[in-house]
């Protein structure tokens, strides 16, 4: 009990002394580039108040609903296809490899050419970061799948659907929430940047234009907020995959 | 989306598994192969056929958007002659300072996490945050702090690639097999033998994804920052090509960019898998 | 533990002698001491091939232990050569466990070296042709460059095997070698196993759960009790060497064997854990 209690402690010293070095040296440096914690809570406040903050939030994460709506399904539905199909899977290949290894952002250029300066470029370079790493781990969970558990169910007179339902989904089920994890993981990426680049608005915007001002305290608090979306939606993948794989008994 | 022998566990692209945190993205899962893989027919003609596609649908509708592969690629000449390569090249310069120094600190840091595991545990949720926010975020922060500078640069590719090598090469070493130490201890090895000999050997096939890992991810760290920050690179060239709605130029460069990405990660893929053979027969 | 480097009377090589004498040692959890060996009385002579049997848990790993000289125990004297175990050099006792423990990034001949690597008594620079000669004799002199993965369960004990030998050791203690092998391996290996044995006719302490294997492989079989741990009994094996696996199969061997089987039954209080 004390164990434990101490190992808990022990992380909140450690926080703590933290909090304080930043504390003494941002103080001590007494530069406006390096704002000490003091003065970030004073830039959040204040762009919470007069609705800035919250405002660049909704502005962003539209379109990066809107990206996920498109992204994450059709990731599935293509991983799905790609893992139980060979033949699909091969036509496939060799665009989701590139796609996964080459950096999205060189992109982002043209798909602003094709969709404007407006929300649907966002949301198409959404789509183009989630889609391959849903799809690739969608795939990979189905072709976890024991062809011949498949041939057994089907030969037992188990219609595609049954089988998909009992068999297909429950396995591949663990690697299609890891997928969505990274999948949301690499949206919020792709949510910012073509703000921080091209389209200034939103939470990038938001950045850029503090950067424009030279409001350092602005930046660090649109910094961890994006960090903490990052970190609470990918919790709550963690979270949802538990409870549905409680359910399913595993 | 090469076989990848069927059995794998689930396709992971982190390496270790964080609940609850952004984990590295972008990064192609540990059991697959491509390009030096298997290129079989079906893919190859995939590809023909969507490069078809592009050539025939450009010429056919003529969109403002689409230029046709023939007029891209002779504009990736032109480029070239303009000094896209140089542009190139000032990418990689800071692709690899940056992964140098990023290397080097994790060196550092995985040495002090492995020796004294307490401050790896402390640590471990800072890192984890860290790893979670998109380094994207940051660079404005880095502009910043150092205008944009040669320094800005190599930082961002640094934070692109420096808590993923800390993290997996941590790992890495931390799962060496107990068995094969005990062995070396009965014969009466020193503690610092049995690390050379059966920690790291044990440790290499991990550290090398690590490092292909870092590697994509450096890339991208090296292009997004050139975007962001747009003094030079190609990161500019994209910039400048877009902002002139010089289309042909543009997909040209990205072309470019493509080439050189996949160039890498083979070079890199290849050399992973001649160091591992060990794992691979029998 | 420090391990001295002098002791000219183990020179490599040459066979010695164990001892245990009152041997007490246990293990111990969150402030509790449990009590393993109570007692331990056992003489092993040079040269000697000595089988230790016992029911599940009566301590055999722990005896190991201590007879490697990793594990000092609370009361009592482990002598190997003369000397208490924890002072003896590196090398000079060589442990087979039942997993191979090959490293599987180094060659079999490497892997072979590996044991003498550590204990420092080669440089590692050794070079292949010294060790072509120990593969040949365990029957692997086809497989020097090839790596463990490329190996058979059976193929990568002897290596196991090898890599012991290598170190030219004293004594060698073999925790149940055989027992992750199948079933006509494990005959194989034990008629291998004599046969290389006589070579060099070093002292030998074979831990095993199977009665057939240990009357065959040896000149003597130490039953020990359930915990806490004795002594239950020695009985010597009369059969001449070389041995023939096909003595399994005699009427001589088979009343040996009920013997040993009836004594270990006794020391165990229960049939648990003891196969025939």
């Amino acid at each position: 009990m004390i164990a434990r209690a101490w190992r808990y402690g022990q992380h909140v010293l450690v926080f703590a002394g933290l909090m304080v070095t930043w504390h003494l040296l941002t103080t001590s440096m007494n530069d406006p580039m390096f704002p000490t914690p003091e003065r970030v809570w004073q830039s959040f406040t204040r762009t919470w108040n007069d609705g800035s903050l919250m405002e660049a939030f909704r502005d962003s994460n539209g379109a990066l609903l809107a990206g996920l709506a498109l992204g994450v399904p059709g990731g599935i539905v293509l991983g799905m296809l790609a893992g139980y199909f060979r033949i699909i899977d091969r036509i496939l290949a060799p665009y989701v490899n590139m796609m996964l290894v080459v950096p999205m952002v060189a992109l982002v250029p043209i798909l602003i050419i094709v969709f404007g300066l407006g929300t649907s470029s966002r949301v198409a370079v959404i789509v183009l970061f989630v889609l391959p790493d849903v799809l690739v781990n969608t795939r990979g969970g189905v072709r976890l799948a024991d062809r011949q558990l498949l041939m057994m169910a089907r030969s037992y007179g188990g219609s595609t659907l049954s089988v998909f339902r009992t068999l297909l989904l429950p396995t591949a089920f663990p690697s299609v929430m890891t997928g969505l994890r990274i999948g949301i993981g690499r949206g919020i990426t792709g949510m910012i940047v073509v703000e921080l680049t091209l389209v200034a608005s939103g939470m990038g915007g938001f950045i850029m234009e503090a950067l424009g001002r030279f409001r350092a305290g602005h930046m660090i608090v649109m910094i961890l907020l994006i960090g903490l979306e990052a970190v609470v939606l990918t919790s709550l993948c963690v979270l949802a995959e538990r409870r549905v794989l409680k359910r399913m008994g595993a | 989306m090469k076989a990848d022998g069927g059995a794998t566990v689930e396709v992971r692209l982190d390496g270790p598994p964080p609940e609850g945190v952004t984990t590295p993205a972008g990064a192609p899962p540990s059991a697959r192969r491509i390009g030096g893989g298997s290129a079989g027919v079906v893919e190859i003609l995939s590809l023909g056929t969507g490069t078809l596609a592009w050539e025939l649908s450009a010429r056919l509708w003529d969109l403002a958007w689409l230029p046709p592969l023939s007029s891209v690629v002779a504009a990736a000449d032109d480029i070239v002659r303009d000094g896209a390569l140089g542009a190139l090249s000032s990418t990689a310069y800071i692709f690899l300072l940056g992964m140098v120094t990023a290397m080097a600190c994790a060196v550092v840091t995985t040495g002090l996490f492995t020796l004294v595991p307490a401050v790896h545990r402390l640590a471990r949720p800072y890192f984890y945050m860290a790893m979670a926010v998109p380094p994207l975020a940051v660079v404005p922060f880095f502009m910043l702090i150092w205008g944009p500078s040669l320094s800005a640069r190599v930082a961002t590719v640094w934070l692109f690639t420096y808590f993923v090598m800390a993290v997996m090469a941590t790992e890495a070493l931390e799962h060496s097999p107990r068995d094969l130490r005990d062995m070396a201890l009965s014969y009466g090895g020193s503690r610092l033998s049995v690390l050379r000999t059966v920690a790291i050997p044990a440790a290499t096939p991990r550290l090398l994804e690590a490092l292909r890992i870092a590697v994509v991810r450096g890339i991208k760290g090296a292009v997004n920052a050139e975007l962001i920050i747009g003094v030079v690179g190609v990161g500019r060239l994209l910039r400048s090509y877009s902002a002139g709605y010089r289309i042909e130029e543009l997909y040209a460069t990205v072309l470019l960019v493509l080439a050189a990405s996949l160039i890498t990660y083979i070079l890199i893929e290849r050399f992973e898998y001649r160091v591992t053979r060990w794992e691979r027969h029998g | 533990m420090a391990r001295s480097a002098n002791a000219a009377e183990l020179g490599p090589g040459r066979s010695i002698g164990l001892t245990l004498r009152s041997v007490r040692h246990g293990y111990e959890s969150e402030g509790v001491r449990s009590v393993v060996l109570d007692g331990l009385d056992i003489t092993v002579d040079p040269g000697e091939f000595v089988s230790v049997v016992g029911p599940s848990g009566c301590g055999k790993t722990t005896l190991l232990k201590t007879l490697q000289g990793l594990s000092r125990p609370w009361e009592g004297e482990v002598l190997v050569g003369g000397q208490p175990a924890w002072k003896v050099p590196a090398g000079r006792v060589a442990t087979v466990f039942q997993s191979d423990c090959l490293l599987p990034w180094r060659r079999i001949w490497r892997n072979v070296v590996y044991g003498a690597e550590m204990a420092q008594r080669r440089s590692h620079r050794a070079k292949k042709a010294e060790v072509q000669a120990l593969l040949e004799q365990v029957g692997l002199g086809e497989n020097a460059d090839q790596f463990p993965s490329q190996l058979s369960g059976g193929m990568r004990q002897r290596v196991n095997l090898a890599r012991a030998l290598y170190v030219e050791p004293s004594v060698m203690l073999m925790d149940e070698p055989f027992a992750a092998l199948d079933g006509q391996t494990q005959e194989v290996m034990q008629a291998e196993l004599l046969r290389i044995w006589a070579l060099h006719k070093r002292t030998v302490v074979f831990v095993t759960h199977r009665l057939d294997e240990a009357i065959y492989l040896s000149d003597r079989v130490v039953i020990l009790t359930q915990r806490p741990t004795r002594v239950h009994s020695v009985v010597d094996v009369p059969f001449d060497r070389p041995r023939p696996l096909e003595i399994k199969r005699t009427p001589a061997f088979n009343e040996l064997l009920d013997d040993v089987w009836a004594r270990l039954r006794e020391a165990a209080g229960s049939t648990a854990g003891i196969a025939r």
